[in-house]
């Protein structure tokens, strides 16, 4: 006994933090120093390439808020979000209902379904621009063949649409996540719980309406959430397909960040904007780490 | 449980969802193996001939043979990195005999990255990378890879690790098991599918990324594969048989591993989301 509380005094062991030296000055030097940069440079005035950097207190954000571009993006942002998310969810939960059950063609289909995330956003933004092309696309000509000619559309390339066209891109990479997640939530309610039901006589749709949504509730708040978070910063698609164009009716704040960043080099404008889409992912990441606390 | 109305429509539900998936994927694979004068007459329908002449064009005039070895490179050593760096940061904090709340303030620390989209920093990160001449080379984005991953890695890995019940750990160390041994030979071995989740997550991650390499790859020898794509589609505009044959051979490689190892895939990235 009395070697057994030695060799454990021994070993309080601080040696064991040495591990953590490459790893720190790694995550802090490649991580946490642009991050915290980004909030000190939204301060001030700087092109990224002068030694002079101007210190400008607040005039980044209040530039901001008067910016047309600025509120347009911030807008449509929030419109592309709440488009993919609500698909995300009410859809991704239906079929989900519908394929749960274990069996063959059950799991190719969730393969099926989930195979688009495997594809890099460049490829798929090639495969739609195409899709959405006015002469040589998919779905104008199957809307052609179909009779609903008054639903050709120049998609990209409106500005009515455009953010929308993108939007859907968006829910058909990422639309299996949710689906899967929706899944293992429904697999998680003991079969038990509906043979009681049953015995009770409950119908399915009491079925559905009283215990699987209630038992689901926190794997909703989590499909809302992620996909909420994933949609925010939405950069890719946008990028490669419409640049944010035409006329910045499909500009996001991500885009718009690089832009001002990259080629305007408005290096303090820029970082303000990102400052302002960390403070709101924050939000609805602190929303997130209680749901994932609850599970 | 299915109601009935539900699984009356359940089939063709399920149909229309499989078509749209596939529909998209359908028109690269079709129209690639046509010339660019037969995919604008009939786009819709695969041709009577098969031409491979874009496969070619697509592998030597568009240098996808550099782009691939650039992806390996940067995937596996990214990856390689991020696992031992973040089971070590996992080890160190889960060990019973160090000091606990050192250790939460720490882990807190690290999962600070999980809530910070990788566009916030990016435009200090550039200017960090060019001063540090670490932009433009594959090093420098391998590094930004192991620092953006770090924290998501680390969760999934201690999350784990806390779990390994602390008799294994004594007895360990009676035998003279040194810190080194304790990770290498008990640890990760009884960790192996959080790694197998973690390996997956950054994986997929890392080899479709297209931000990072964007921001700090300029030269056209380094570039990966998504953003050597990127450049496809500057370069054979509306050449859509070519910019096909691309975009098959840079998704073959993930999607053909997808479907090897789809459970695996499926549990792998899940975890992540659930967890993260």
């Amino acid at each position: 006994m009395l070697d057994l509380k030695k060799i454990s005094l021994k070993n309080k062991n601080i040696s064991v933090y040495l591990y953590l030296i490459i790893p720190l000055i790694v995550y802090i030097t490649f991580f946490i120093i642009p991050n915290i940069s980004t909030i000190r440079y939204s301060f001030i005035e700087w092109d990224g390439i002068n030694p002079v950097q101007e210190f400008v207190g607040l005039k980044n954000y209040i530039r901001l808020f008067n910016d047309s571009v600025f509120i347009k993006s911030l807008k449509n942002t929030f419109l592309y979000t709440v488009s993919i998310v609500s698909v995300d969810v009410i859809l991704g939960l239906l079929i989900a209902v519908l394929i749960h059950r274990k069996s063959r063609s059950n799991i190719t289909f969730r393969t099926l379904i989930f195979m688009p995330a495997m594809f890099c956003s460049v490829a798929i933004g090639i495969i739609w621009v195409f899709m959405y092309d006015s002469n040589v696309g998919a779905i104008n000509f199957i809307f052609g063949k179909l009779g609903l000619e008054v639903l050709q559309k120049q998609w990209l390339s409106d500005p009515k649409i455009s953010l929308f066209a993108v939007a859907f891109v968006h829910i058909w990479e990422g639309f299996g996540y949710g689906v899967i997640l929706f899944i293992a939530g429904l697999q998680d309610i003991p079969g038990e719980i509906y043979e009681a039901a049953k015995v009770d006589g409950v119908n399915n749709w009491q079925n559905f309406v009283y215990i699987t949504v209630p038992m689901l509730k926190t794997t909703v708040a989590l499909v809302w959430i992620l996909s909420s978070i994933y949609s925010f910063i939405a950069f890719d698609f946008v990028y490669v397909m419409t640049r944010g164009g035409a006329d910045h009716s499909s500009e996001v704040l991500a885009t718009y960040l690089y832009k001002q960043g990259f080629q305007y080099n408005n290096v303090g404008y820029s970082c303000s904007i990102g400052t302002i889409l960390f403070l709101i992912v924050l939000v609805m990441a602190i929303f997130q780490l209680r749901i994932s606390k609850e599970t | 449980m299915k109601s009935k109305i539900l699984s009356i429509f359940r089939l063709p539900i399920i149909i229309a969802f499989s078509l749209l998936v596939l529909i998209p994927l359908y028109f690269p694979i079709i129209n690639s193996f046509k010339t660019k004068n037969s995919l604008y007459e009939t786009p819709f329908l695969p041709s009577k001939d098969i031409v491979w002449s874009n496969y070619s064009e697509a592998w030597i005039k568009g240098n996808l043979f550099q782009y691939l070895m650039n992806s390996i490179i940067v995937t596996v050593s990214s990856v390689l990195l991020v696992v031992v760096l973040s089971s070590m940061v996992a080890f160190a904090l889960t060990r019973k005999k160090t000091f606990k709340n050192l250790n939460s303030v720490i882990f807190i620390f690290f999962l600070m990255g999980i809530m910070v989209p990788p566009q916030v920093g990016i435009i200090p990160l550039y200017l960090l990378m060019k001063r540090l001449s670490l932009s433009n080379t594959l090093f420098g984005l391998i590094i930004v890879f192991v620092a953006y991953q770090i924290s998501f890695t680390v969760f999934i890995l201690h999350s784990f690790f806390k779990n390994i019940p602390e008799e294994i750990e004594d007895a360990a160390i009676i035998d003279g098991c040194s810190n080194f041994a304790l990770l290498y030979r008990i640890v990760l071995p009884l960790s192996r599918s959080a790694i197998v989740a973690a390996v997956i997550f950054d994986g997929v991650f890392t080899w479709n990324n297209f931000l990072f390499p964007l921001v700090l790859i300029t030269s056209n020898s380094k570039k990966t594969l998504p953003i050597g794509l990127m450049g496809f589609k500057g370069r054979w505009l509306s050449d859509y048989p070519v910019l096909f044959a691309g975009v098959i051979i840079v998704s073959i490689p993930l999607v053909i591993t997808y479907l090897i190892l789809q459970n695996r895939f499926v549990e792998g990235l899940t975890k992540g989301s659930l967890k993260g």
